[in-house]
């Protein structure tokens, strides 16, 4: 897969004497929706984290679109295509949902360092975060704020605040946990309607609806990958049912 | 601005209504402390950021113009203009240092850093004269008028008081300042949203950094004198009790907090021989009833006594 979006090559990553990722290889393609799954400790979370710069990794280098990431901080990761949603909801619980948007739209901007506009009388950034919030069905709600949402609202916001950034390659970490049945199915249309010009790297429990995203899986067993493949492949696999599945 | 021009209104009447210039002399002492006050809500209200370094820079310009006029010679303007790009210089460095770290680290950076000024205020004798301090400074005159007037220093203090208002409003409501905000509340997801977090809270640091100095130079014109108390970890936490009494992160809290103590410490010790026991119990008043400062406090139960029977979708409150 020469022509990867994302390329992992020797990701490793220990905290203290605990070795949480170790010698990862990884390679995306283009619009792939690629699945990471692992029990809990895994180090999937930590892969994620290595990826978008929250922590420093080891040793390793990490490609994306060609350009080398590894010792790049965050904010420049991001400027280089990279977005993300976190397992534990990050938003900006005082401000409302438009908001919201408005200040994922402004990181992208060269506007955020302006001291001189006025950001309430933005109406471009208004009417864009306008659209986004429409995308995920949260518009008739813009004027709220992000603290008497819904946790399946508040979900639905971390993917359009990533979405907002328009990501060549997008990490969703658990975007499900946490959501009623009813919430799971919207959500699953949602992640299911992100546009093919969107690469995903998804980290979800829920495996019913997530091999219905994925066309392939990698699986994460003590900071190791022990399986990398198409779903069916990957599932039948005896290892991955030993270590996923208890069989 | 409607609010600001109004303000500026009856801020404008004091000296004619009060008359003495007793009272017109403790306005302009509430202007500085408020200008001061409010250029602390910048780093601790907006960006998050304890510091008890903040006199620094206060006394810096203040000691920096003192000196050019009393020792080098300079004349009022020019040495006015390199005493705040001084304090500006030094936000600048101790921003850099500062910042590497965050919450009680840098907290305790920023003390350090201005425990070290004010050793050097208090122990460089022979150049800040120590715990003496500079004296001697006239007040200079602005196109020919006098400044040394209790009403005139007081319309000239306003003046500035006003630009600086402005000033940090603009900033507060302006895409800078909605992303300093957001450092404070999620810094992590910031840098995930391509924001550049230490260079937002290292310019919101300077900025801040910038208007201490302006009213260290309205003080130091006003009394005529700096000291080393200007300096101190005293004066840090003073204007830190200002912010949080009037209100972190809003535009009128830090004035409102700045004229309650300076009045409190200025009218009620004349009257009360304990009177930092008043401040105290207003202090636990404040925070056993309305935590978030008597601005926002007293403004969100005003809203919620007018929304009482009514029963609204619950929306976000503007930000300045």
């Amino acid at each position: 897969m020469s022509s990867a979006l994302l390329r992992l090559t020797a990701v490793s990553k220990s905290f203290g004497g605990v070795q949480v990722v170790r010698d990862v290889d990884l390679a995306v393609a283009p619009g792939e929706r690629r699945l990471i799954l692992g029990p809990n400790g895994a180090g999937k979370t930590t892969l994620f984290n290595l990826i978008t710069g929250d922590v420093a990794c080891d040793r390793g280098s990490i490609v994306l679109n060609h350009a080398e990431l590894a010792h790049l901080p965050t904010a420049r990761r991001v400027r280089a295509g990279l977005a993300r949603t976190y397992q534990i909801i990050s938003l900006f619980p005082h401000d409302s949902l438009r908001q919201n948007v408005v200040l994922a739209l402004l990181g992208l901007s060269r506007s955020r360092w302006n001291p001189f506009d006025v950001l309430a009388a933005r109406q471009d950034l208004r009417s864009e975060a306008d659209r986004i919030l429409a995308t995920v069905h949260l518009d008739r709600i813009a004027d709220r704020a992000v603290a008497q949402c819904t946790y399946g609202e508040k979900r639905r916001l971390e993917i359009a605040l990533a979405l907002a950034q328009q990501p060549r390659l997008l990490l969703l970490d658990e975007p499900l946990a946490g959501l009623s049945q009813a919430e799971r199915t919207d959500t699953q249309r949602l992640l299911a309607s992100i546009p093919p010009s969107v690469t995903v790297l998804l980290i979800e429990h829920d495996m019913d609806i997530a091999l219905t995203l994925a066309e392939r899986v990698t699986v994460l067993h003590l900071g190791e990958v022990i399986a990398d493949g198409d779903r069916e492949a990957v599932i039948r696999d005896p290892r991955v049912r030993e270590v996923y599945l208890g069989e | 601005m409607k609010h600001v021009l109004i303000g500026t209104a009856l801020a404008a009447l004091v000296p004619t209504l009060l008359g003495s210039n007793f009272y017109i002399n403790l306005g302009t002492q509430v202007l500085i402390a408020a200008i001061f006050a409010s250029s602390y809500n910048v780093i601790a209200g907006w960006g998050g950021l304890i510091s008890f370094g903040h006199a620094a820079f206060f006394g810096a310009a203040g000691y920096g113009a003192a000196l050019l006029v009393l020792k080098g010679g300079f004349g009022h303007l020019a040495a006015a203009l390199l005493g705040v790009a001084f304090a500006t210089v030094l936000a600048c460095i101790i921003g850099a240092l500062a910042l590497r770290a965050t919450g009680i680290s840098f907290l305790m950076i920023t003390l350090a850093l201005g425990q070290i000024l004010w050793g050097l205020s208090y122990r460089w004798v022979s150049v800040t004269g120590g715990d003496n301090g500079l004296t001697g400074l006239a007040r200079p005159k602005l196109f020919g008028l006098s400044l040394d007037g209790a009403g005139a220093y007081y319309y000239f203090t306003l003046a500035v008081a006003v630009i600086a208002f402005l000033s940090i409003r603009q900033f507060a409501g302006s895409s800078l300042g909605a992303s300093l905000r957001g450092t404070r509340d999620q810094p992590r997801r910031m840098g995930a949203l391509g924001f550049n977090v230490w260079l937002i809270r290292w310019i919101a640091f300077v900025y801040a950094g910038f208007w201490a100095g302006v009213a260290g130079l309205l003080f130091l014109y006003y009394h005529r004198f700096i000291g080393p108390h200007s300096l101190s970890i005293a004066e840090s936490a003073e204007v830190l009790l200002m912010v949080i009494l009037g209100g972190a992160g809003t535009l009128s809290g830090p004035i409102v907090g700045a004229a309650i103590i300076v009045l409190v410490r200025n009218l009620v010790s004349a009257y009360v021989e304990h009177w930092p026991m008043l401040l105290g119990a207003l202090f636990l008043f404040v925070i056993m009833f309305v935590p978030e400062g008597l601005v926002p406090g007293l403004a969100a139960r005003f809203r919620a006594l007018r929304a009482s029977g009514r029963k609204a979708p619950v929306e976000a409150p503007p930000r300045p």
